[in-house]
């Protein structure tokens, strides 16, 4: 029993020895927290703005904030209530989870504000963003492409609005 | 004008549920932004001193209508004590009546100004502004919050948000230009209504309510009322407060009142609930409130509440005993 646990912990030894260089970045990548980008659209024309500060960005959140400085109605979505980026951005954004906000969005429900459009995915997000006027949401840092712009990051459960400067992506992100 | 108010509100409800299923989903039209919901309690009152009753205590529809236009729409309409069971009377409707809650249209000058026209809820204090049962932790309203001024306003107001730092500033000014016109069984008719309110939403939640009326009656004084609240969160707990002081307007005492309000999460949604609270009115003279309970909330829309209260004077708003009920938000 004794020659058996020598053995295994020889041959995880091995493993994690000559792994460490290739597993480094997704090590990294997955222990840390992701990091969430505030997007809208790529195109000019449905883009609502270019830069947000980010206590307009908890005013938006809170519906606190209705329109965009041109007079656009904001459509601002989350991730559902259960997605990880949505626990994320909630308690970096909004200092609470979604679960503990119930008194507050049904108080606004009684007064006709409904809450952020929840969205089932990223891709979801990325379309409707993308398509609708006015329209603001968030993703994964790794997962922006060519239809949304980041505007905002949240770094460490920080709002930054300056781009990290180095994205740790691994294909499973 | 009431009555047509009414037709009008269930006649724009109806055709809106007949008409949206046929909408295509890609068209945006004016329907669209139609959004129907509501709430509805129902529960057993057993007083120290008086027989016990069941109700169905009221249904109400809220109506909005919001576009990516500045102009939105707001309605409520309120069946009252649709149904009652009691000794004396069995099982009655006798009680029931409508009442227009809200109707009212906002149009958006800027995020700082709001200008809205109709009838709104008065904006004194927390607990008359989310007053709806699913929406508090308990059956029965703090005195003080129902009893000292008025409920609604049929007139103009001003609103409007600020960012400070991380937070909000709200302001609310608000003036009545036409009086109720239809009095709802005792209810106190106000008049000459005008005021502001002001918040703060910060981890300490912090508003500031004045206003200036006075009843609708030959002999009554002008009262100016002046009222602070809070609500905030320590942990598991939700503390929250109202006070009230209403002077006549050649500086007499016309009425105060207070209550202090705690809600400790027991864990499986159960919550423990305790709230002490005074009132004094010139009319019907002072009273002392004290009251235990558990709320469940039973899903983020229900709640279930179970809650004795005790104290002193008499009043049909807060009667002392046990109560349990059932609050849906939809």
């Amino acid at each position: 029993m004794r020659l058996v646990m020598v053995k295994l912990w020889l041959l995880v030894g091995m493993l994690l020895g000559t792994g460490v260089s290739q597993a480094a970045t997704a090590i990294e990548s997955s222990v840390s927290a992701p990091v969430v980008a505030v997007v809208v659209s790529s195109n000019a024309a449905v883009a609502p703005v270019s830069t947000l500060a980010p206590n307009e960005l908890r005013l938006i959140y809170w519906r606190k904030q209705h329109y965009w400085p041109n007079g656009l109605r904001i459509h601002a979505t989350n991730l559902h209530a259960e997605h990880p980026l949505r626990l994320l951005f909630s308690d970096a954004v909004l200092n609470s989870l979604p679960n503990a906000q119930t008194d507050y969005w049904n108080g606004l429900y009684f007064h006709g504000v409904s809450p952020p459009r929840s969205l089932q995915s990223e891709e979801a997000v990325i379309r409707y963003v993308n398509d609708t006027r006015g329209s603001l949401g968030y993703i994964d840092a790794c997962h922006v492409d060519a239809r949304v712009k980041p505007i905002l990051w949240i770094i460490h459960h920080q709002i930054s609005t300056r781009a990290p400067e180095q994205l740790l992506c691994s294909k499973a992100n | 004008m009431f009555k047509y108010f009414i037709m009008v509100f269930a006649s724009v409800t109806s055709l809106l549920g007949l008409c949206k299923p046929a909408l295509a989903a890609d068209d945006i039209s004016v329907l669209d932004g139609f959004k129907l919901g509501g709430y509805s309690s129902a529960g057993i009152v057993l007083p120290r001193d008086a027989s016990a009753q069941a109700a169905v205590n009221e249904l109400s529809l809220i109506l909005t209508w919001q576009t990516d236009s500045r102009w939105q729409f707001f309605g409520e309409l309120e069946l009252e004590d649709p149904l009652q069971l009691n000794a004396a009377q069995g099982l009655t409707t006798r009680d029931a009546y409508l009442d227009l809650e809200r109707f009212y249209v906002d149009y958006n000058l800027s995020e700082k100004i709001n200008l809205r026209a109709g009838r709104f809820l008065n904006p004194a204090g927390r607990w008359n502004l989310i007053h709806a049962p699913p929406l508090v932790w308990t059956s029965t309203r703090p005195l003080v919050s129902d009893l000292l001024f008025p409920n609604s306003i049929n007139g103009l107001m001003l609103y409007g948000s600020v960012p400070v730092q991380d937070y909000a500033f709200e302001y609310t000014l608000f003036a009545e230009t036409l009086k109720d016109q239809i009095r709802d069984e005792d209810e106190t008719i106000y008049k000459d209504v005008f005021g502001a309110r002001f918040t703060l939403n910060a981890p300490i939640n912090i508003g500031l309510s004045l206003a200036s009326y006075q009843e609708d009656h030959a002999l009554s004084p002008n009262y100016r009322l002046v009222g602070l609240d809070f609500v905030t969160h320590i942990g598991q707990l939700e503390l929250s407060g109202e006070g009230f002081v209403r002077l006549t307007n050649k500086g007499q005492d016309g009425g105060s009142g207070a209550y202090l309000q705690s809600a400790y999460h027991l864990g499986h949604e159960w919550y423990w609930l305790t709230r002490v609270e005074t009132f004094d009115h010139p009319r019907t003279g002072s009273a002392e409130r004290w009251l235990i309970g558990a709320t469940k909330r039973v899903a983020p829309n229900q709640l279930l509440k179970l809650e004795f209260i005790g104290g002193s004077g008499d009043y049909a708003e807060s009667p002392r005993g046990f109560i349990g009920s059932f609050a849906v938000l939809f």
